[in-house]
């Protein structure tokens, strides 16, 4: 069928910029064609005040360790500065106070070696190779260390104040990814008298918040099935997402993982 | 409510929803229900369903804001959480992806003047480049429909999507190459005239 074309007048540029620039004009011709997308009518969003009215959004929850810790940071970095005799010595004076402080030597190979993640690699490469879109929570920055194995991307940072490492690992935080086909995760089989799997929501995706010392079994939509077993001795939050299964271990409760696991976003590649 | 003074009055809303002001989230969801019901139109391709998806989002936003950050902006982070409770419902129902986007029979340009190059093409057969873009691949299609048909920009795009900005960026990119090759009989029309 013939296109009509507007016969008035036209300005001499605008000619010209269409003609000189055929994208242009792929998109001049879709900003027409969205006036005329038959979308839904006007929304009829009435059930939502009534749902609103039902609850209250949680609070944000006051930090309370904040303080303690970085009591502990500074007592900490004096330490550093100390010989390793008289770090013994304050260690053991903060001992008495009941504070225990464990003197550890410093760590010579990058963070999470131990804890078989796969090759080491530069969080680079890995946005170019993983071949799905690769994401990083922002609220935890740039990661202190990346594994890659096989199609699973593995990345850790280093305990801290905000993020306390788990049993011996050095670790604060692991975040996992690696593609599914679509769906979301649930759960399969458990063991262990002390943990609890709780359904939640990611953003809106579905996910599993899994708490407490476990060896448990957790599929994917697609059948993928994955053996979920603690490296931090931490709490483990999962969660599908645009066919990507997101999973991070962290000794954080709840709410602060999910506002971790909410920063999650795409690095550009 | 002028442009510039938007995103004031929006973390104004958002500061006080947080603490519980229904009456302030609603004016949330009046300013961003229409692009939010579209997302959701987009990804599961019926308009009551649609509908339902936005206001369990609306409700689901409503009770994860504590953990929205002030300084981020909202609408992408509402669209993703629109987007993620329309791919949960498509799922529930078993349904695969089926949109096919079709032109209403009034043109429905929200009240503004026609651009000059939306006059330029008025009266052209839309139908051929409704069929292009429905025949694009799903991310293609995707990309195209946001970006282009809800105008949304490449950061709410991606955020909306889930894909990084470079990544709409691209598929961008090939999608109007595609959508270029698809319509050469038609842009040929256009610079005869």
């Amino acid at each position: 069928m013939p296109w009509h074309v507007w016969s008035g007048r036209c300005p001499v540029s605008l000619k010209g910029w269409i003609v000189n620039s055929p994208l242009r004009t792929v998109e001049t011709i879709l900003a027409d064609l969205a006036d005329h997308i038959e979308w839904p009518h006007a929304p009829v969003l009435d059930r939502v005040p009534g749902r609103l009215a039902e609850s209250q959004p949680e609070p944000p929850r006051r930090r309370r360790w904040i303080p303690v810790t970085a009591t502990l940071v500074v007592l900490v970095a004096a330490l550093l500065v100390l010989s390793p005799q008289a770090r013994e010595a304050v260690a053991d004076l903060l001992g008495v106070a009941g504070i225990e402080i464990e003197l550890r030597p410093e760590l010579e190979e990058p963070v999470g070696a131990g804890l078989d993640l796969g090759r080491e690699v530069a969080i680079g490469d890995v946005v170019e190779s993983a071949g799905f879109a690769v994401s990083v929570p922002a609220l935890a920055g740039e990661p202190d260390a990346v594994y890659l194995s096989e199609d699973q991307v593995n990345m850790v940072w280093v305990g801290g104040e905000s993020l306390p490492a788990g049993g011996d690992t050095g670790v604060g935080l692991l975040y996992t990814q690696f593609p599914s086909e679509s769906g979301g995760v649930r759960f399969v089989k458990g063991v262990g008298s002390e943990t609890t799997v709780v359904a939640v929501e990611v953003a809106g995706a579905s996910g599993l918040w899994i708490e407490g010392d476990h060896v448990i079994s957790v599929e994917d939509e697609s059948g993928r099935r994955i053996e979920e077993t603690l490296r931090l001795a931490g709490n483990v939050l999962m969660w599908e997402s645009d066919d990507v299964t997101h999973r991070i271990e962290t000794a954080v409760g709840l709410e602060e993982t999910l506002r971790i696991a909410e920063s999650v976003e795409p690095i550009a590649s | 409510m002028s442009v510039e003074g938007r995103p004031l009055i929006e973390q104004d809303l958002i500061r006080k929803a947080k603490r519980g002001d229904v009456e302030a989230f609603e004016e949330l969801v009046r300013i961003h229900q229409q692009i939010a019901v579209r997302v959701a139109f987009l990804v599961v391709g019926d308009r009551d369903a649609a509908d339902d998806v936005a206001q369990e989002a609306f409700v689901k936003a409503y009770h994860a804001l504590s953990r929205f950050r002030q300084e981020s902006p909202f609408r992408p982070w509402l669209l993703r959480i629109v987007r993620n409770e329309a791919l949960n419902q498509r799922r529930r129902h078993g349904r695969q992806e089926r949109l096919s986007l079709r032109l209403a029979n009034d043109p429905v340009s929200g009240g503004a003047a026609p651009s000059p190059e939306t006059t330029v093409i008025i009266g052209a057969d839309r139908q051929a480049v409704l069929d292009a873009v429905n025949a694009l691949p799903t991310r293609y299609r995707q990309v195209v429909a946001h970006r282009y048909l809800l105008g949304l920009s490449e950061a709410e795009t991606a955020a909306a999507l889930g894909i990084p900005a470079g990544t709409v960026k691209s598929r961008t990119a090939r999608a109007l190459a595609r959508l270029e090759r698809a319509l050469s009989g038609v842009i040929e029309g256009l610079d005869r005239e």
